[in-house]
Order: structure tokens, then C-alpha cells, then sequence
């Protein structure tokens, strides 16, 4: 490579904040494979199905608490530099996404309840071409990112 | 110019559209209204012919008023529109933020001598402002005020302050009236390449789907309404599969025919001419249409042949903008629908000067082979196993041909991919039975992105996407299975700092300093 890798973090409570997505995607996992279970007890359905969905429920509920949230955090990298902004991401496919500075329309800061449990803030950005984030940074921090790249885009006012 | 920035009105016509919109809007209500007391036993007919005067008078006065209400006012740099009946609404559209003009006249505007005028802006994915009718004259005289003409200052010297009204290059052929023919460029498609086109439109298949969908509809219907014998019509219809098959293919043939037709009216006379750093694009029989755009707000060009174009050695160049409305059901609007392949440097060294045409291409090594056939071969292959066990009479081995158009696919589809870097952007082919030519300046491109993974991981290959801005969210194109190194390499070349404004409409410079090593 060139140029460096972007080698910024994220905050380490995205990693508690991911965990706690994964138990509620969990939670709806156990009411689906529940509402099969009465389904298969009140009609007499063949017993695999629900076997086979709980196995597969299981399963995706335990990568989704113990994998994801680690790898992703592992991935996951920025770099804010005068012209343009560097993402390393993605769980299976390494990504990496260069924004020109001069592409980006407007950044903004989104926080769910999750989010706001621990304190954290993603900072999205867009372009014409789609929008990017920084997901859960924590609340000095995502400000600072925020009006950094406010800054840094602004100084060159390019048309689309 | 005294005139210019006085409010105008539309042409008196327009109130016909305007009482079709409100007709439009109050169809569910006028439907109801009208189902309820017909469908009632003893209504008097006065009710419903009373009903249907007072909802035409209704329409007609409301569509007279939003027409008076519709005021709009052009300004040197900017439109400013007022309209709304109980809600007035004042819209300002200044031209930097005009993305394209669409003239275009229907039968209704035809018959009075009018144009229809679409603006579009990046901003919205519909269209700002829709001037159903207004004059020829007045429709050219926004047009040249509204399509920002980054030469205009530098070729008349005078800015916009030089358009008179109604004075503008209409005609096709008054493009060299004021002498200066050689920044004026004119291309007309000659109508048997329209004709070629038209045949060769894939879109057949759709109006195909369309059609079959019509006919089981129309199916369902005839037999309801009892208007036919359902005996005498199966009498009709072919009885075995022979005859089935005859039916069919005449079906088909006649559907082609018919699309053929369809698309030869509508692209029948296409035109594009260069005025200084804008296009005019013109075509259509019995509607004739014309979309303008600036040079400038031109996000990409994409050079692309199907099939059977192939066949014919012809190509079809589309242009990448922000104009919502799709010509082809497409991102892209076209530029050219069909052009011999060995003409397309020329045209667009014409049109679009930015996208020049490269002597070669660089491609992906042969270690990027397996990436572009192996998870296809993969899927067809177990696609194929069922057709394998359990087609009948011996046919089986059939199904081989789904993991064999599959490799075919996937080898094409490699000995497509290609890239050409130049100082001012990327070109980049790719297709498989197909092949897309894309240009793409740098000064375009929103985001880049490099992707991994697990499989190209360990054969450290990497695929490039770029992604420019489209009226669809975007458009994207990837080069497939190159090496980590090469997309690095082709990274570091697409991001470097963006060349200075002054640069934006000087041609591209010929000595191109690709490396061409990989």
C-alpha cells in the first residue's frame, strides 16, 4: 500500500452495544422458533421443523453475540485526513471506502436507544452518490469528528 | 431586457392539463361516486348526470384558476415559480442547481403549437418544474437561460445576455447559421440504425411480459362479460403442442414487430447537438422530445452492446446524469442509441469530449480466472444435479447445459474486464455475453472502495468499485479480481487532489502516462 491504513478506533463500549443488538435480534429469534413450537404442539406439524429452526436459530444468535461484534470491532478503522476520509469495515469482505472531502453534501450525528445506553453517537456522512458512517463513537469524540469534517468540507465548495 | 423577469403564464392550453390532474386526483372519489348510484336500484338518472356535470364544472373552474395561479418568472440566474390554490407555493430554482431541460410535445401540444418543459435538479428525485404548455419561443428561451453553459461567457462573450427570445438554434439544421459551425457539432442517426435499434432492444421482452399479463387479464374479462363463446374461443386457440408452438413464435414475431415499431416512433429522428458546453438531444416521431445538459452535469458515459448488437458491430452510448426521468427504464439516458463501434471515439470526442476512448486496455492476470468462474460454475453446477436425476426419457444430460453457459459466462465475463487510467479519470469495460464501456471522470467519482474477500484474501486479489452519482442513488462499476497491489495502485491514482475548476471543459490530454505494467 502507499499510503497508510486508516488507524483511528471506535469507542470499546460499540463492542457492548453490538453485543446487546445481538441478544435482541435473540430475543426474536426465541419468539419466532416459540410461536413455530405452538404452531408444530396445535397442528400437528412434523417435529423438524421447529428442530431444525431452533438448531439454526441457536446458531445465528451465537454468532451474532460472540463473532460478529468482535471481528467487526477488529475490522473496523477510520482516518479523517485534510482530503478525504478512510474506512476499513466489513465482517466477511474487508472493505476499504475513500470519500473525497470535496464529495461530502452534509455529516450528521444518529443515536438509537442502544446507542444512548452507553453514551456513544455514529457520526453518518453523505454523499451524492450515498451515505457513510462512523458508527458508535463516543459523545466528545463524535462531535469532534463531526465538526472536523464539517470543517474540511466546506473549505472546497465544489458543485456535483 | 425589459420582458425577460416580467411573471408569465402558461400557454391558455395548459388549463386542459391542469383539469386532467384534478381529474386524475379525484378519480377514487368520481369512481365511487359513479358506482354507487348506478348500482343502486332506483336512482334517478338526473342524480347521476347532475353528478358528473357538477364534478366537470368543478374540474374545469379549478383547473382555470390553477392555471392563473401558475405564475412563473425567469431571471438571469435563477426561475422563480408561484403556484397553489388554497396553498401558494413560491419555488426558486437558480440554474446552478439545473441538472437538465426536457422539451418534449405530445399530441395535445402538437395540435396547438406548443412544448412541454420538464427542469430537473439533483435535489429531488422528481421532476421541479412541469410546464405543460408553453410556446416554442418561450420553451427555448428557458432552456438556454436555465442549462448552465460553462462556455457561454467565453463563446459570445456576452453571457446569457446574448439569447434572444424565440431566437435560439430550434431548427435542427440553424446550428451553423451564425458561423461558427466547427463548436456546433450535429449528429443525426440515419432511421435504419434506429430501425436496427428498435429490433434489437431487449426491451421486447418486457413489453412481452406486458402483453402476456394484458392477455390474461383480457382473458379472464371476455370470459366473465360471457361477449364469447368460451367453446368457439377454445375452438380458436391451437389443441395440441405443435400448434402451440406455432402460436407462440407468431405471437412473438408479432410482439417484436410491434415493440419495434413502438421504440422506431419514439427514437425516430435522433439528433444530438453540442452547443458550447451543452447537449440537445432530439427525437421522436409523432412526440418529439428534447432533453438538454450541460456538459458539466454529465456524471459518466457508458458505452454498452448487447448481444445482438454485438452482432451488428454497433454499440449504444448512454450518458450518466441526474435527470429522473429514464428513457430506457435506465439510469442512463441516452446519447446515442446506435452507433458502429469503429465511429464511437469520434462521437465522443464530439459530444463528450472527456470520455476519450483508449487504444487497449489493461487487464486482470490469469490468476483472476477462477474468481469469475468458479462461484457461478459452483451454482449452476448444483442448480444442474436435480435436471440430472429426474428429467425423464433419457434427457437428463440436458441440464449440463446450465453449468456450461455458466463457465462460458464466467470466462466472457473476464475476457471483458479491463481498465484504462488516464490523468482525468478511469475507463472501465466489463460484460459477459454483453460489454459495458464505462468513463468515468475522476473529478466524478463520490466514493472508492476496495473489497476482499475470504477467497481473494489468500490469492491477495481485491475488487475496486468506483461509484459516481446517478438520479438513482448511484451508479457503481467494479474491477473484479485484480491484484491487492494494482488496486492500490489504481487508488492512489484516482484520489489524488481534484484537478482546479479551469480544468473542466479543456480536452483530455492526449499523452496518457499509464505505466500499462501490472
Amino acid at each position: 500500500m502507499h499510503y497508510p491504513l486508516p488507524d483511528e478506533k471506535i469507542d470499546d463500549a460499540a463492542l457492548r452495544v453490538w453485543r446487546t443488538t445481538g441478544w435482541i435480534s435473540a430475543a426474536v429469534y426465541a419468539v419466532i422458533v416459540g410461536i413455530v413450537l405452538w404452531l408444530t404442539l396445535r397442528f400437528d406439524w412434523p417435529a423438524w421443523i421447529v428442530s431444525l429452526l431452533a438448531v439454526l436459530a441457536a446458531a445465528a444468535a451465537a454468532v451474532e453475540i460472540a463473532v460478529v461484534p468482535k471481528v467487526r470491532m477488529a475490522r473496523i478503522r477510520y482516518a479523517i485526513r485534510e482530503d478525504e476520509i478512510d474506512l476499513l469495515h466489513g465482517i466477511i469482505v474487508r472493505k476499504r471506502t475513500l470519500i473525497p472531502m470535496v464529495k461530502i453534501q452534509h455529516v450528521d450525528t444518529k443515536q438509537g436507544p442502544i446507542l444512548r445506553r452507553y453514551g456513544l453517537l455514529t457520526v453518518t456522512f453523505s454523499t451524492a452518490a450515498g451515505k457513510h458512517e462512523i458508527p458508535a463513537l463516543g459523545a466528545a469524540r463524535a462531535e469532534e469528528v463531526q465538526s472536523r469534517i464539517a470543517k474540511l468540507a466546506r473549505i472546497t465548495d465544489e458543485e456535483l | 431586457m425589459k420582458n425577460s423577469s416580467m411573471p408569465r403564464r402558461q400557454h391558455p392550453i395548459s388549463v386542459l392539463f391542469f383539469i386532467m390532474k384534478i381529474v386524475k386526483d379525484m378519480i377514487y372519489p368520481l369512481a365511487a361516486f359513479i358506482l354507487s348510484t348506478t348500482l343502486r336500484e332506483d336512482v334517478h338518472p338526473l342524480w347521476l348526470w347532475g353528478g358528473i356535470a357538477l364534478f366537470s364544472a368543478v374540474a374545469i373552474a379549478l383547473g382555470a384558476l390553477s392555471w392563473l395561479r401558475y405564475v412563473y418568472r425567469l431571471e438571469p440566474n435563477a426561475m422563480h415559480v408561484e403556484y397553489g390554490l388554497i396553498i401558494r407555493k413560491k419555488l426558486s430554482i437558480p440554474r446552478d442547481r439545473v441538472q437538465s431541460v426536457d422539451m418534449s410535445a405530445g399530441i395535445v401540444q402538437r395540435l396547438f403549437g406548443v412544448q412541454k418543459l420538464v427542469i430537473e435538479t439533483a435535489g429531488s428525485r422528481k421532476p421541479e418544474v412541469v410546464l405543460s404548455a408553453v410556446s416554442k419561443a418561450e420553451a427555448d428561451r428557458i432552456r438556454t437561460a436555465m442549462v448552465k453553459d460553462a462556455s457561454d461567457a467565453a463563446v459570445t462573450g456576452a453571457g446569457s445576455g446574448a439569447h434572444d427570445d424565440g431566437q435560439g438554434p430550434s431548427g435542427a439544421s440553424a446550428g451553423s447559421a451564425d458561423g461558427s459551425a466547427a463548436a456546433r457539432p450535429l449528429y443525426r442517426v440515419p432511421t435504419g440504425r434506429i430501425l436496427l435499434y428498435s429490433a434489437t432492444s431487449g426491451r421486447i421482452f418486457l413489453s412481452l411480459a406486458i402483453i402476456a399479463a394484458l392477455y390474461s387479464q383480457f382473458d379472464d374479462w371476455v370470459r366473465n362479460l360471457g361477449l364469447f363463446d368460451p367453446d368457439a374461443w377454445e375452438a380458436v386457440m391451437p389443441s395440441d403442442a405443435r400448434g402451440w408452438a406455432w402460436f407462440a413464435a407468431a405471437a412473438c414475431a408479432v410482439i417484436w414487430l410491434l415493440g419495434t415499431a413502438v421504440i422506431t416512433v419514439k427514437e425516430y429522428g435522433f439528433t444530438i447537438e453540442r452547443q458550447g458546453g451543452k447537449l440537445l438531444i432530439r427525437r421522436g416521431l409523432l412526440e418529439r422530445k428534447q432533453f438538454s445538459v450541460a456538459l458539466e452535469r454529465i456524471q459518466a458515459v457508458q458505452v454498452t452492446q448487447n448481444t445482438l448488437r454485438r452482432m451488428f458491430g454497433c454499440a449504444s452510448v448512454n450518458l450518466v446524469t441526474f435527470a429522473s426521468i429514464k428513457n430506457d427504464g435506465q439510469i442512463h439516458s441516452l446519447l446515442c442509441p446506435l452507433v458502429p463501434v469503429r465511429d464511437i471515439p469520434e462521437l465522443l470526442a464530439a459530444f463528450v469530449p472527456e470520455a476519450v476512448w483508449p487504444e487497449d486496455f489493461e487487464r486482470p492476470g490469469r490468476e483472476a480466472l477462477t474468481g469469475y468462474i468458479a462461484f457461478p460454475l459452483a451454482v449452476a453446477a448444483a442448480a444442474a444435479v436435480p435436471g440430472l436425476i429426474w428429467i425423464p426419457g433419457g434427457y437428463g444430460w440436458t441440464a449440463l447445459a446450465l453449468p456450461a453457459a455458466a463457465l462460458l459466462h464466467g470466462v466472457l465475463r473476464f475476457r471483458h474486464a479491463g481498465w484504462r487510467l488516464s490523468n482525468d479519470g478511469i475507463v472501465v469495460r466489463s460484460g459477459g455475453f454483453g460489454v459495458q464501456v464505462a468513463f468515468i471522470p475522476r473529478r466524478r467519482i463520490q466514493w472508492l472502495r476496495t473489497k476482499v474477500s475470504p477467497l481473494q484474501a489468500r490469492r491477495k486479489l481485491a475488487t475496486l468499485q468506483v461509484v459516481t452519482a446517478s438520479s438513482s442513488y448511484a451508479a457503481a462499476w467494479l474491477i473484479r479480481h485484480i491484484p491487492q497491489a494494482k488496486a492500490a495502485e489504481l487508488i492512489e491514482r484516482l484520489r489524488g487532489r481534484q484537478p482546479s475548476p479551469s480544468l473542466i471543459l479543456s480536452p483530455v490530454s492526449a499523452n496518457r502516462t499509464d505505466s500499462g505494467s501490472s
